[in-house]
Parts: structure tokens; sequence; C-alpha cells
């Protein structure tokens, strides 16, 4: 009994220490990420293009990137060759936030009587799952991309076939071209810009998270109203269906991560992802309440679906019991250091989602995901109460939050 | 099964499960370190760092 009081008490000073060690080490990471994750469009061409000669053209618009292309090295062409290479050639290289953070498209551009051309469009750099740029190439979905006008749109589901369950990453890979192509088409190209301006994508997925956001706001002013009780039946249903399986939107460490990373989707591009974040957010700031876990998220809908099956409730293991805050936290700590330090989001993204809702995943997550499912169906929300990184950050904010107001109120009173 | 029994193997159950996960969860941060490293974070944290000091 000694033994443990001495024990406490050791541990309970070095928590200071601790958390200084936590915050410091978060901030050299981030810090050494900038430096070392910085953009070098030079490094990414040479290997996306090794046997090509590309010269960096000077733009009055600092936001183009192009290069003049001046084809294979000259002890590497054929006379044919090199005779087809005296057409104006050049690279534009663009940039756009995908699923996972920023990624860089380069086209070759060729000059034809009408203005120019497209042709290979490659993704450069990326920070996507592998699995959904692999989905990309293989439904050819860069080769369509390729031979178009640069006064093409390039808009998904028009002129170009947008790919369900990488949408996100084809919707960034065609906004990235289309910014490039068209900026080289009005300063190089001298074309008036007779193309469509970036669109709202703004269809019933976006109106159907409105309205499990509408279910969640009025669930959460606790209304006896017949109605509410039915929000609170159909709700972890509908977020499953469609948060999870249809949209697979569900949100990870990762989101969180890549927002000090500056990883913010464009809104008119994808306006889910800033209905989902904005209601945590609001959630969060001026109600003080976490209005994702158990409504939203579709993740804790399917344990509480596995657990209501089996109806067995075993007790979790008292050292999980009690230190199961600062397990999570541990895990969010890693997995923030990971992300900082590689400026990659799936890095540090443990949880199994896309595994769950698109069956796309890497390594050791297929595993994750069995598990963790297998201990919903003994254990209630085995996910969400002992190793959810979402759920703790959300909880810790809103209790930050309430500490915070607290405060004020407690110097409003006392002046 | 006596309820002791039972008692005892769903004890089992649920520490195999939670070890379990927190292991894989461990490995899979050990996978993403040594991909981290093996994409030349070191080598790319010194070239920018020899550039600053340089510039």
């Amino acid at each position: 009994m000694v033994n443990n009081k001495s024990k406490m008490t050791s541990l309970m000073k070095l928590t200071p220490f601790l958390k200084a060690f936590a915050w410091i080490s978060l901030v050299a990471a981030f810090v050494m990420g900038q430096i070392s994750n910085q953009t070098d469009y030079n490094a990414l061409l040479k290997q996306a293009f090794p046997e090509t000669e590309l010269v960096k053209l000077p733009t009055e618009n600092n936001e183009l990137f192009l290069y003049d292309w001046r084809g294979q090295k000259p002890q590497q062409q054929t006379l044919e060759q090199s005779q087809n290479q005296r057409e104006a050639n050049w690279v534009v290289v663009g940039q756009a936030q995908g699923y996972g953070g920023p990624l860089v498209v380069a086209s070759r551009i060729v000059q034809t009587q009408d203005g120019g051309m497209t042709q290979d469009v490659r993704l450069i750099a990326h920070k996507e799952t592998p699995p959904y740029v692999e989905r990309l190439v293989k439904k050819q979905f860069f080769r369509d991309l390729s031979h178009r006008q640069v006064t093409d749109d390039f808009l998904l589901s028009e002129q170009v076939d947008g790919y369900s369950g990488a949408t996100v990453t084809a919707r960034a890979v065609s906004q990235a071209l289309r910014g490039s192509v068209h900026l080289m088409a009005i300063e190089t190209l001298a074309l008036e810009p007779t193309w469509t301006a970036d669109p709202w994508v703004f269809g019933w997925d976006e109106v159907g998270m409105l309205l499990l956001v509408g279910m969640t706001l009025m669930i959460s002013f606790k209304s006896k109203h017949n109605i509410i009780n039915t929000f609170k039946l159909i709700l972890p249903i509908a977020s499953l269906v469609f948060v999870g399986f249809y949209t697979n939107a569900s949100l990870s460490v990762g989101s969180f991560a890549g927002l000090f990373l500056g990883y913010i989707p464009d809104l008119k591009q994808h306006p889910i992802w800033w209905i989902l974040m904005g209601t945590i957010f609001i959630g969060i700031l001026l109600m003080g309440r976490n209005l994702y876990c158990n409504k939203l998220c579709p993740y804790s809908a399917v344990q509480s679906l596995l657990h209501k099956i089996t109806g067995i409730n075993m007790k979790v293991p008292k050292w999980l019991s009690k230190h199961g805050r600062s397990l999570i936290l541990s895990m969010i700590w890693v997995a923030f250091m990971l992300i900082f330090l590689s400026g990659h989001p799936a890095l540090g993204t443990y949880e199994p989602f896309s595994m769950m809702f698109a069956l796309e995943g890497v390594g050791l997550q297929w595993y994750i995901l069995p598990l963790s499912l297998f201990g919903a169906c003994f254990i209630p929300d085995f996910w969400c109460r002992y190793f959810c990184p979402v759920g703790l950050m959300i909880n810790e904010s809103v209790k930050l939050r309430r500490k915070v107001v607290n405060q004020i109120k407690n110097k409003l009173g006392r002046s | 099964m006596s309820r002791t029994a039972n008692r005892e193997n769903s004890h089992l159950i649920s520490q195999l499960l939670s070890i379990t996960t927190l292991i894989l969860i461990a490995l899979f941060f050990i996978d993403s370190s040594e991909q981290l490293f093996a994409d030349g974070f070191i080598q790319r944290l010194h070239t920018q760092l020899i550039n600053i000091w340089r510039a």
C-alpha cells in the first residue's frame, strides 16, 4: 500500500514534465516536418520525366509553374524525335488539396493551331492512401485527361468520368490540372477564358449531410418531442449508411492533424468535409457539446449495432479502465508525431474506417478492423471508449471550452 | 459452465482483445516509422537544413 502511494506520488511529479515534453516534441516535429517536406517541383519533375530535359521558364505570374520541354536528352533522341520536338512543348505543374493532403499534377502541353492540347497527365506527388490512386490508374483516369484542349473545363462527370470510391482524389487532380492549364492558356498562349469557372459541388450528397446535421442539432436540444425520439432511432443507422458506406466521409486523427498542416480542402469542391468539420467546431465552441460521437460517427453506429446483436456485456480489464485516457493520449501523440514529420496523414491514421466503409486499407489496418469489431460484440463501445483518438480530442476540447467559459463567468461575476 | 468459470473466461477474452488491439496499433506505428525513414526523411531534412544554413 505504501509502495503504491509512493509510485503514485512519483508519477504525479513526472506528469507536468511528460506534458511539457509531449508539447515541445510536437512543435519540434511540426517544424522539422515543414523544413523537410517542402515541395520541390524540379526534383519531382526529374523523377517523373527522367530522360527529359526540362527548363523552368520565368513567368510574370508567380502561381504559374511552367517548364520548357526540350525533349529527350540529345544523345538519346532519334532524328525523327528531334524533328518532332521542334514544336512548342511545355510542362505545367499544378497543386490542389486531395483527401490526405496536397497533390501535385504535371501535364505536358503541346502547341496546336487552336492553342494547345494536354498530353501525358501525371500525378507526381500526393499524400493519398495508395489504393485510391491505384483505383484511378486502373480506370485510366489520367489517360482520360490527356489529349484535351487546354480550354476544356476538365470537370468530373461532364467531360471526365469521375470514379466513385476515389472521387475526392479525382476531383483534386482535375482541380489541380484545371488551375494550372487554364492559367497557362491565358498567360502563355494568350487565349480567352472560354471555360466554366470552378463550380460548386453541391448535390444530393451535400443535402443529405445537412439533413443529418440538422437531426443531430435537434437531438442535442434534448426535447421530449416524439419526432426527436424518432431522430434518435434513425440517426445512427442513417450515419452508418450515409456518412460511412455512401460518402465514406468519417473523420480520423489524420483529418485533425491535417488542419495544423494546412490541408484544408477547397470549400467549393469538398463541401461535405466543411459541413462535418463545421458541425464539430460549432458544437465545441458554441454549444459546448460533442456533436460527432454517437451521432454522426458511422463507426460508433457499427459498435452499437454489434453490441445490440450479441447483448454480451464483458467488463473491460481494470488497467484499461484506469489508464484508457492516457493510452489514447499516447496514441494521439505518436500519430501526430508521425504525421507532422512525414507531412502524410495516412502514416498516423491507425483507425480502420476506410477498410470498413470503402474496403481500402494498408497493412496492419486490415487486422485492427476485425479485432475492433469483434471487441464491440463483447465490450460496449470497445473502440470508441478505449482506442478512438477523434472522440477524445473532441471531448477534451469540449472540457477546455467549459473550463474557459466558467473562468470567464467567474471573473465577470467577481467584477 | 459455472459462474466463476464464465467470469474468468470473459476476463480472459476482454484482456486478450484489449492487449491484442494495442499490440496491433503499436505495430502499425512501428511500420509507419519505418516507412518514414525509408522515404528518406533524414536525408531530406539534412539537405534542407544545409540549404537554409547556406542561405
